[in-house]
Order: structure tokens, then sequence, then C-alpha cells
């Protein structure tokens, strides 16, 4: 078996024979359409991303799109917003008070009444104004009603007083 | 554009004159042990295009004065357009799978994935391959090369030695010399994967050196 090292194979290179030039020719040539349609097509795909095809000519006879006019408005998350929560206040005892501002004007005018008020309605619960038209289950109103549970060391103080 | 193309390729026939067909011509003084012949894939610009139109036989040779007189007339690897392959086949292999010859073995890869470091130098590495192949020193007397394959892709150039078949100790000695004409480091490591291992998505590499 003929074998040639890779040093023995460069040796020949100056020795090189086109045997069949016409077929090479043909080749390149080919490659080179090849590469004209590639470059063609990455021109193509180039300008698609850069506009949807509808565009117009400038003053400077430039071709622009219409991205400026369909943009999205610009966040404003990038500056710092104003904290209009009323900063916590710290009594004499230590408590803090994290109370919400009162947003409705004149909200702190005959507060008295309003409590007053409040306190003489009964709140009921309107059916039709719930999101179910089912009928209140008057047992659950019961089960809600506080009972008196047996509390075992109110119980021992009990004991306590008795034998005191 | 397409049609001209194929038309073109067409006219590409593989009965280039060799010494051997033409006594008369000492040109070639150095003949080679096996006939090769060049293979190109054709990146697809026409969806009508099918495998079989892509791949075409480009010429066939005989002699080491042949090989350079091709190889220096032909695009180096580096200025093939993406998609590109290249096939260096012994004469009557196609550079497939269902190929007779190829259908039972395999191939030993590596792949050049950053192709910023390795542009260039991916033409001398190539025709390092070649001369190797060619050769015949990328093995002793195994008799399991059937080609060269060399990709050209987007993320990597990726150089494939494949053989006839994938029994293990006639592959080492390939593997082993597809490294060193490589120039690959030790952590650099080549793959042998079946044809038909390489059909199963996920499968694992027969041998990794």
């Amino acid at each position: 078996m003929v074998k040639y090292t890779e040093e023995q194979l460069l040796e020949a290179r100056e020795e090189a024979y086109v045997p069949s030039p016409q077929i090479l020719e043909a080749f390149n040539q080919m490659i080179d359409q090849v590469k004209e349609h590639a470059a063609a097509e990455y021109e193509k795909h180039k300008a698609l991303k850069w506009s949807n095809g509808d565009t117009y000519i400038d003053e400077h006879g430039h071709e622009r799109s219409y991205h400026h006019m369909n943009r999205r408005r610009a966040s404003r998350t990038g500056g710092s917003k104003p904290n209009l929560r009323k900063k916590s206040e710290v009594d004499q005892d230590g408590w803090e008070t994290l109370s919400k501002p009162k947003k409705s004007f004149g909200a702190e005018e005959g507060v008295e009444e309003r409590n007053k008020f409040r306190e003489t309605i009964k709140a009921r619960p309107n059916n039709k104004n719930l999101g179910s038209s089912k009928p209140v289950d008057h047992r659950e109103i019961i089960a809600d009603k506080p009972v008196k549970a047996f509390n075992a060391f109110a119980a021992l103080e009990d004991d306590d007083d008795d034998e005191e | 554009m397409s049609d001209e193309l194929a038309q073109q390729t067409e006219e590409l026939s593989l009965d280039s004159k060799t010494v051997f067909d033409s006594k008369d011509e000492f040109t070639a003084k150095h003949p080679l042990n096996s006939r090769w012949t060049l293979w190109y894939t054709k990146p697809q610009v026409n969806k009508n295009e099918n495998w079989h139109d892509l791949l075409k036989p480009v010429i066939t040779f005989s002699s080491v004065e042949e090989f350079w007189g091709i190889y220096n007339s032909i695009p180096p690897a580096n200025q093939l357009p993406l998609k590109s392959d290249y096939h260096l086949f012994k004469e009557g292999i196609r550079p497939e799978w269902e190929d007779t010859a190829n259908s039972k073995g395999g191939k030993w890869q590596f792949s050049f994935t950053k192709k910023h470091e390795i542009n260039p130098v991916i033409n001398d590495l190539w025709l390092r391959g070649l001369l190797a192949v060619i050769g015949e020193t990328i093995e002793d007397d195994e008799n399991e090369v059937n080609g060269i394959v060399l990709n050209i892709r987007k993320q990597a150039y990726r150089v494939g030695i494949w053989t006839k078949d994938c029994e293990d100790s006639k592959l080492k000695t390939v593997g082993e010399r597809l490294k060193k004409v490589l120039q690959l480091k030790d952590e650099q490591k080549v793959e042998f994967i079946s044809h038909d291992a390489s059909n199963i998505r996920g499968s694992e590499p027969q041998i990794v050196l």
C-alpha cells in the first residue's frame, strides 16, 4: 500500500496539476452564485427586520419607517416617584400609627355624627347584592354567634374565689 | 437562479483524467493508493431542492499532483458559504449513511465551536485532514476510513472521518490520529458515533478520546 506522509505530500505541492480546469471553474462559479444569493437573502432579512415594509422617504431622500409614530409611550419607572404616604408617627408610649391618609374632602368633619349613625344601623346581608342568589343559611349565622366556651383558667380562678 | 446552478452542477462530471487514463501525460508522478472524489453540499437556495439535488460530486483524482491542482483551485474552508460541506470520499462511495460502504459504520468527529478563534487556522487543519486521508496515514492497515467531511455551520466548523465499521479495536487508531491531525489538546475530545446511533436523538457517543 502506497502511503504518503504529510511532509512528502507537501513537497509535491509545487507540482500541482489541474486535471479539468473547466469543471473547477464551474464549481467556483456555483459557489460565487451561492454566496451572492446568501448575501441577497441577508440584506432582505436585514431590511425586513428594520421595518415591516411600510416606509416613507424623508426630506433628505432616506427611506424611513413609521416606527417613531407607533412607538410605545416611554416608561416612567426610571424616575423617582414622590412618596405620598403619610409618614408614620410614634407616640409617647412607642406605638407607631400607620393609618392611611383620608382621601375624601372634608372627611374629618362630622366624624362623631357618622360614628353615632353607624352604631344605630344594624347591617343585614342583602341577598340581592351578594354574588350568590342562594339565601343566607340561618344555621351559619347561629354558628357565628359567640358561645361561652369553657375556660380552664377562668374556672380555676373561680375555685380560688370560692375558697375565699 | 437555482435552475442555472442545477444545470451548471449537472455539467460537473466525474471523468477527470489521471495518469492511469493517459499514460503519455506524466504529470502525475505520485499516484495515490486510492482514487478519491471531492463532493460538495450546496446550501439550499430554493425550497424545491432536496438533499440529492444539493449533494454534488465535483471531481475525482488519483495522484498527489492532481490533488494539489484541485486544492489550489477551489475555495478554502473559511471561504465557503454557511451550510456548505466538503466531502472527500473514496471513489464509488457516496457520502451518505445509506451507501452500503457506510451503512454499518460511523464517524469520528470534532466541532470547533469558537469560530472566531479557529477561523485563521481552519484551512490548515482541514488541509492536514485531507493529507492524512489521501496519504492514508490516518490509519495503519485497518482500511477502515471511507472519507473525510467538513461542515460549515453558523456555530461551528465540524470535521468528521467516516468509517466502514464500528469495532472499537479498529477505530481507536483513527480517533487518536484525527486528534493529532487537528492539533487538539487533551481536554478537546473527539467522539465516535455510529450512523445508526446518530439517527436516534440523544444517543451517546460510542467512544470518546
